[in-house]
């Protein structure tokens, strides 16, 4: 979600501004760049090589398909393999036995899952007192712009599960109508 | 609400405060422990930061390379080539710490398949996930090394910079400012940098307030340098202490110097709250603790075992020793080469952190534009508050649809203050904000200015939160071209030192008049078809993208220009239809492991000029020694091949500007041939105090298997023949053939049984020549007119500098005996066609006395010849006086 400034102000990416290393994506946007979408228990990880790169395989027990054919890992660069360690501020880490929901990507080109935008795509699953399950992720601290360039501030997330598979469910509905009404 | 501050800094930092202090100064240590944020390892001996091993690079240098198969997007009018400008000037930045044993260079182009041995650092363009720009950071053995300290650390043996395929999103455009401080901050985590809350280069970016003009702030020179001192970091000072709070150490707070209209420094707390920040500039500071944001994105530290140290909870905002506002704080006391001890603040915990992330907006064109940091113009009817200047600022924390309770602001050291009723929160799509409406003292200055926010709850301190400023925002308005490869730009609001950059590469300014608005300018080289940006920028941090849209074309694009956010369009050249630059040969086009030699580089279409061409070959295992441009597509490369090279086959490139050619897999690395001769490409004057390798002199070449037992060793300089007069395998000494001229010249070596690999050696110019000695009354100096101690001498010479060029005497050293001396004055004087200069010094007791003592003058360390002059005793005798003894 984007803080608009004022009312007598318009953000715009000045040759000044800050820089950035994220692009602020929405949960629709994120469901509709996604190439899968699941809700999902980390159940090991281990760390290899993938040409220079470090990555971390987290290997996913998968209880819910929201979008997409599932996925039985995500990779995230940074971890320890081989003797080296390779280490990547702003990349999250997943805890081995937690649930959470993964908006998921696989690059055409190398055939790796990642994370649609890092810790933006990475919701901790949450049961609460009332019986309710709520989905959460933390503010994000790594420079964020918006699709036009501009810079952002990240806001944290939390909303019921159930709202956010319907959101989830909507945008792909309508993404999917969209290519469907293209046809 | 607050009033704005009536009493500048000076006024705070009263001597009696600073009598009360109980700070002890204690010398520096030689290897400062880890204060920066670093990558950090907890182990048994101490802390171990992820860092390169300035042992295993060569010269000490990290070589950047950057994949051949760069971005495949682009924004119209960017291009490869000015992505690879700006990636180079990066680079530069990191290698212009003067602070910092570790030096920074680009090599060009790479094929990422090349293996490699050598430590060194990689740019990549890969198919990043939707959402993600770029990330960055070090590769390191998994285990410790020693230090020659005995220190440990964890070496970097590679490090990465990856970023998105597609440069049309941020942080691209390249040509805009923002690719460039991007590329600063990602390639400052990959030497080993984590992030900073002083809105540093290694800020988050949100809070990032550094510039093109002033890319690196003292936070990040301080953070590199802790990791790879020299010498220099000496001149500055060091802060300890320790954060406490519920009687327990505080893990992980940031502690931050603070001064008025300076950088600030900082540190991070070890596990038990103690705290070291290093490389802070001699002043007086106030100095706070806060707990990183909780979007603080670092990465561990880690424990022995592997596991992430965690942090220490919440605790409030405080100044040393206990205020909650920088007037109240007490001033600490920094001086060169000493520790400022004892800093020591009991914080209270809390839940969370309540305020973070802050960012001040300033405005052009009527609110029109907006920019943070806020670059704000000093007003001079300020002091009227219905002439007072806005900003705005943002914070995580004001609330939503809340009025900011309570908010108020403190501007340190005087220049600006808040006007009467000057703060209005506001409300805008359920966000509040603060507009802050400022006055400025007539003592105003330009420079940063921090911000601190104060609520009853809690205090947040923004470093360089705005930037004052003596003008608004540059501009350009016009490119012309004068038919002779200069261009004249013209535009307004420039300062005397200002910048012209042609997308990332300044433009060399044959002149400027910042009044009038016009400079005549040489572009940087260009590529074939290619469209410039062209952005002024001024030494104040702004530039001409602030009020001139940075996408060109889209603006251009719109009917009538200026743009609705009130942006005109930025100014372009276009380079026109130029021939493509490629590489023609490559000799020789292999090397074995462990070799010297030159690279004979020939090419078509370049325009190489000494000193900004660059020639890579495509692995860190070759190192560019020295690079000679014999003609714009000539060029000759010394190169080392490391010993413990990978076998490789690698890509060469050339690039000049925006000119760039590669030649793939042109290079090949074979193994290392044992007993080979390998002479080091340089010179080294043999003879006592002199300096220089000029034709005639006796200089030592250094190697080795040199020679070989039973063998004499032939070498030639420039196909001449020179004579040797000392030989082992490690060291020749030899006489440089006189006559030769200056300039580059081929050396070959015959070891006796084996040919080394031709290397290119330069030959200096003839030295200066003393021609006259003379004392302050005119008189020769002679053995029966000798100096003697005390007396001011003149020294005449020819050759020494060039006519017409005044020499500021510190650069001037005079040598008698040995012993040096400054020179007071330097003067020019033509006679005929002959350039004579003349420097004055005075001896003084250390003066060997002598009939005979060698006399030689250095310009920037370069010697002149030698020359002999008769120093006697004050009694007219040249014995030197016994040597005393002593009986401790």
């Amino acid at each position: 979600m984007k803080r608009v400034i004022g009312p007598i102000l318009v953000l715009w990416a000045c040759g000044s501004a800050a820089a950035t290393t994220l692009q602020q994506l929405s949960v629709d946007q994120m469901t509709q760049s996604a190439t899968a979408i699941v809700r999902a228990r980390v159940t090991d990880s281990s760390a290899s090589f993938t040409g220079s790169t470090i990555y971390t395989h987290y290997k996913l027990q998968v209880s819910e398909v929201w979008k997409g054919a599932g996925a039985a890992e995500v990779m995230l660069p940074g971890g320890v393999a081989g003797g080296y360690r390779q280490s990547f501020p702003g990349v999250p880490g997943l805890q081995t036995g937690s649930e959470y929901v993964l908006f998921l990507w696989t690059s055409p080109s190398t055939g790796i899952t990642h994370l649609v935008g890092f810790s933006q795509g990475l919701f901790n699953v949450v049961p609460q007192t009332d019986g309710s399950v709520q989905a959460s992720r933390p503010l994000i601290g790594e420079g964020m712009v918006d699709a036009r360039g501009r810079f952002v501030k990240d806001q944290p997330v939390q909303m019921q599960l159930t709202n956010m598979k319907a959101q989830v469910r909507t945008a792909n509905g309508s993404k999917e109508a969209a290519a469907g009404a293209a046809k | 609400m607050r009033r704005g501050l009536s009493r500048g800094a000076l006024a705070r930092f009263r001597p009696a405060k600073l009598a009360a202090l109980a700070v002890a100064l204690l010398t520096v240590g030689p290897v400062p422990s880890p204060a920066y944020y670093h990558f950090i390892h907890y182990l048994k001996s101490g802390n171990a930061p992820e860092k390169f091993d300035l042992s295993a690079l060569p010269n000490k240098t990290v070589t950047f390379f950057v994949s051949e198969s760069g971005p495949t997007t682009y924004s119209q009018n960017d291009t490869f080539n000015s992505v690879l400008s700006q990636i180079q000037q990066a680079t530069l930045v990191w290698n212009g710490v003067a602070s910092s044993d570790l030096r920074v260079s680009f090599g060009g182009l790479e094929n990422v398949a090349t293996p490699q041995n050598t430590p060194g650092g990689d740019v990549l363009f890969e198919d990043l996930p939707p959402g993600v720009e770029g990330f960055g950071g070090p590769t390191t053995l998994a285990s410790p090394a020693t230090a020659a300290n005995g220190s440990q650390f964890f070496p970097v043996v590679r490090s990465v910079v990856h970023l998105s395929l597609n440069l049309t999103l941020p942080p691209g455009p390249s040509y805009d400012q923002s690719f460039l401080m991007t590329t600063i901050h990602e390639m400052g985590h990959a030497l080993g940098l984590q992030h900073t809350f002083t809105s540093a280069s290694m800020s988050q970016a949100t809070t990032r307030a550094t510039t093109l003009s002033h890319p690196v702030s003292a936070d990040d020179a301080a953070g590199i340098s802790v990791l790879y001192p020299n010498a220099n970091f000496a001149q500055f000072g060091s802060i300890t202490g320790k954060i406490t709070a519920g009687g327990k150490g505080v893990h992980l707070a940031s502690v931050v110097a603070i001064q008025s209209g300076a950088d600030a420094v900082s540190a991070v707390t070890n596990q038990d709250g103690s705290f070291r920040m290093d490389g802070v500039p001699a002043g007086q500071y106030a100095i706070y603790v806060h707990t990183m944001p909780p979007d603080a994105d670092v990465y561990g530290p880690w424990n022995a075992d592997g596991t992430v140290a965690a942090p220490s909870g919440a605790i409030n905002s405080l100044f040393y020793p206990a205020a909650k506002t920088f007037t109240q704080a007490t001033p600490v006391s920094v001086k060169a080469g000493t520790v400022s001890s004892g800093i020591n603040i009991t914080a209270v915990t809390r839940a969370s952190v309540p305020l973070y992330d802050g960012q001040v907006y300033g405005y052009f064109n009527n609110y029109a534009i907006e920019i943070t940091p806020a670059f704000v113009t000093i007003s001079a009817n300020s002091a009227n508050a219905a002439n007072a200047t806005p900003v705005v600022a943002s914070l995580v924390g004001l609330g939503s649809n809340e009025p900011a309770t309570g908010l108020s602001v403190e501007m340190p050291g005087g220049a600006v203050s808040i006007a009467s009723n000057g703060i209005v929160p506001f409300t805008a799509s359920g966000f509040t904000y603060a507009a802050l409406y400022l006055n400025f003292a007539a003592t105003a200055q330009p420079g940063p200015q921090h911000i601190i926010f104060d609520t009853p709850d809690y205090i947040y301190v923004l470093p360089s939160a705005m930037y004052l400023t003596q003008n608004g925002p540059p501009t350009v308005t016009a490119v012309t071209s004068n038919g002779d490869g200069t261009l004249t730009v013209t535009g307004t609001n420039w300062a005397t030192a200002a910048l012209l950059y042609f997308d990332g590469l300044p433009a060399t300014i044959v002149s400027l008049d910042p009044i009038g608005g016009s400079a005549v300018v040489v572009p940087p080289a260009g590529a074939n078809g290619q469209q410039s940006t062209l952005t002024a920028y001024n030494p104040d941090g702004q530039n001409s993208q602030i009020l001139q849209s940075a996408d060109p074309a889209s603006c251009q694009a719109q009917a009538v220009p200026p743009s609705p956010l009130g942006q005109s369009c930025a100014v372009t050249y276009s380079y026109g239809n130029l021939p493509t630059p490629a590489i023609a040969s490559i000799t020789p086009s292999s090397l074995p492991a462990g070799a010297e030699a030159t690279i004979d580089i020939t090419s078509t279409n370049f325009s190489f000029t000494p000193g900004l061409t660059t020639i890579g070959f495509g692995t860190t295992d070759i190192t560019v020694q020295r690079i000679f441009v014999l003609s714009p597509n000539h060029a000759q490369v010394n190169v080392s091949v490391s010993a413990t090279a990978a076998l490789s086959t690698s890509d060469v490139s050339a690039i000049f500007g925006f000119q760039i050619a590669t030649a793939p897999a042109a290079f090949q690395i074979t193994p290392q041939i044992t007993g080979f001769p390998t002479p080091n490409p340089s010179l080294i004057n043999a003879s006592a105090g002199l300096t220089g390798s000029y034709a005639g002199a006796v200089v030592s070449l250094y190697g080795t298997n040199l020679a070989v037992p039973d063998a004499m060793p032939s070498i030639t300089i420039g196909g001449q023949a020179a004579a040797i007069f000392y030989a082992s395998p490690t060291q020749i000494n030899l006489q440089i053939p006189a006559g030769l001229p200056s300039g580059p010249a081929i050396m070959t070596l015959i070891n006796g049984v084996r040919i080394a690999y031709p290397i290119t050696v330069n030959i200096d110019p003839p030295p200066a020549a003393i021609t006259a000695i003379q004392d302050s009354t005119g008189a020769y100096i002679s053995g029966a007119n000798p100096a003697r101690d005390g007396e001011v001498l003149i020294i005449t010479l020819t050759n020494f500098a060039q006519a017409g060029v005044n020499i500021n005497p510190n650069r001037v050293q005079a040598s008698v005996g040995g012993v040096n001396h400054n020179a007071s004055q330097v003067t020019e004087t033509m006679a005929g066609s002959v350039n004579y200069s003349q420097v004055t010094f005075q001896l003084n007791a250390n003066d060997p006395p002598g009939p005979s003592e060698p006399l030689i003058v250095y310009l920037d360390g370069f010697s002149s010849y030698p020359a002999w002059i008769s120093l006697a005793n004050p009694d007219g005798t040249f014995t030197s006086p016994p040597a005393s003894t002593s009986t401790h």
